[in-house]
């Protein structure tokens, strides 16, 4: 239950070291998330993920609970540097796809070609989104 | 004098937009690096990395100011946390961590508290945009050169994941006595979540919302962008502004002498009362900042009664009263409701009180 805030969320249970991040505290058992060595149960118990890998290890397991906090799991925010390039074109690419769609299905041909050419564009500019 | 005293000295320079009901504003953006556990899955020397990193992502860019908190004493912490400058857990967690600043753009950031960065935003008035500009800037400042922890789907990683998406949390205090006496808090109260943010009492819930402070802000992070989160806080502030406005000037239509008559007693009391508690302080302060704005009060601006709303609580009374470490005022106030200590916090409060509105 994510809404459940435990206080002390410094329970650290130290038995034994497993091989994550140099950094990272020994987890508890043998765990499924490389970087810091938490476990799903962890995470329902705490609410709390351990590391940025967490959500990418348990995808699967928390995309439904994210979608009962927010109603959803797509991101349409902001979008750091390194990846800004790649997402918002092919954020871009999505939208401009369905407006292709849209005027196709209007039988407004030479819109779609426009926007056609536009994606071809941006697909060339971007390399392989 | 340090920079936590500075930043507890230092009010607003200017009134914000729609003063009158708009207290403040607050951007709060978490922020984790890639390379990097959550704080709580790190040890010591893992933590004063992440402040290390962060530290030389932007040293050069500001006028930052960086507060080890191992080097404040435990009144000054507090002090800063009832100025809501750091929160609860971030006092409570393991020593490594730093508080960045930047006073006079009310800038604020927290360095491992449960996410590695809260970046804090603090503008008077209703101004949520500027106040995001500012998160914004400082965001952009941290992502030049550590990797934030980021997923296409999921947005900015947060170890709670009610913060995933944005990661970014805006409220405005806002003061609202008329409504409150109107009885329409509960109103409000049922149709906001409905769209997706939340009003509380800003001290205590219920009937008994102390100071008729309430706070707005939204509960959803995800799937919803920055800019879609502020447009659409903004429309529902501007309403609950509005109608506030519209009861204030009814109340005075109607009952011209009877709130005349309260506000002036409020203004006797605080005045030259003796003893003050928090409680009562509260009281004083909503029927007070009604009155500067009908004109009533007129020695008294909105600027230096919002001051006291921090000013008069427990830790920043003692460091006021307790000399530079705060040490003899601390032990004065610590004591609890029971205690013969209170009353003398009471007293202090009352002098201190008085010796602002002077
Ligand atoms: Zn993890």
């Amino acid at each position: 239950m994510f809404f459940e805030f435990e206080p002390e969320i410094f329970n650290v249970f130290i038995l034994k070291p497993s091989q994550g991040h140099p950094n990272s505290i020994p987890a508890a058992e043998k765990k499924i998330c490389k970087m810091c060595g938490v476990s799903f149960a962890d995470i329902t118990k705490t609410g709390k993920a351990g590391c940025g890998e967490c959500y990418e290890t348990f995808k699967n397991e928390l995309t439904h609970s994210i979608i009962r906090i927010h109603g959803a799991v797509n991101h349409t925010g902001k979008i750091p540097k390194n990846r800004r390039v790649k997402i918002s074109a092919k954020r871009k690419l999505e939208e401009l796809s369905f407006r292709m769609q849209k005027a196709v299905g209007e039988q407004n041909f030479e819109e779609a070609a426009n926007i056609r050419d536009e994606i071809n564009k941006i697909k060339t500019e971007a390399g392989e989104v | 004098m340090n920079t936590a005293k500075k930043i507890l000295e230092g009010a607003s320079p200017v009134l914000g937009p729609d003063c009158d009901a708009a207290i403040s504003s607050r951007v709060r953006i978490a922020r984790n690096f890639s390379d990097f556990p959550f704080p709580v899955k790190l040890n010591p020397e893992g933590r004063k990395k992440v402040i290390e990193a962060v530290n030389n992502a932007v040293k050069n860019q500001n006028n930052y100011e960086f507060i080890d908190f191992a080097d404040l004493s435990p009144p000054e912490i507090n002090a800063l946390m009832e100025k809501r400058i750091v929160s609860p857990d971030f006092i409570k967690g393991p020593p490594e961590k730093e508080l960045i600043a930047d006073i006079n753009d009310g800038l604020y950031v927290m360095v491992n508290e449960e996410d590695h960065l809260r970046i804090q935003s603090i503008k008077s008035g209703f101004a949520i945009y500027e106040a995001y500009d500012e998160a914004n800037k400082f965001d952009n400042l941290a992502d030049g050169s550590l990797n934030y922890a980021y997923d296409e789907n999921f947005g900015y990683l947060t170890q709670c994941p009610t913060n995933l998406g944005t990661g970014m949390r805006v409220s405005v205090m806002l003061h609202l006595p008329a409504i409150t006496l109107n009885a329409k808090i509960q109103n409000i109260t049922v149709d906001l979540p409905k769209i997706g943010l939340t009003i509380r009492g800003f001290y205590g819930e219920g009937t008994e919302v102390g100071g008729d402070l309430y706070q707005i802000s939204n509960n959803i992070t995800l799937g919803i962008s920055e800019e879609q989160t502020l447009d659409k806080i903004k429309p529902v502030v501007e309403k609950i502004i509005e109608l506030e406005r519209n009861f204030r000037n009814a109340i005075y239509k109607n009952s011209k002498d009877l709130i005349t008559d309260k506000i002036k007693r409020a203004y006797g009391t605080i005045k030259n009362a003796h003893m003050i508690s928090s409680g009562e302080f509260l009281s004083l302060y909503s029927m007070l900042r009604l009155g500067i704005t009908y004109g009533i009060i007129q020695d008294i601006d909105y600027k230096i009664l919002d001051s006291l709303l921090v000013k008069v609580m427990p830790a920043n009374l003692s460091l006021r009263f307790g000399g530079e470490d705060g040490e003899k005022g601390w032990k004065a106030v610590k004591g609890k409701k029971s205690d013969p200590g209170n009353g003398n916090k009471d007293i202090l409060r009352a002098e201190y009180i008085r010796e602002i509105l002077k």
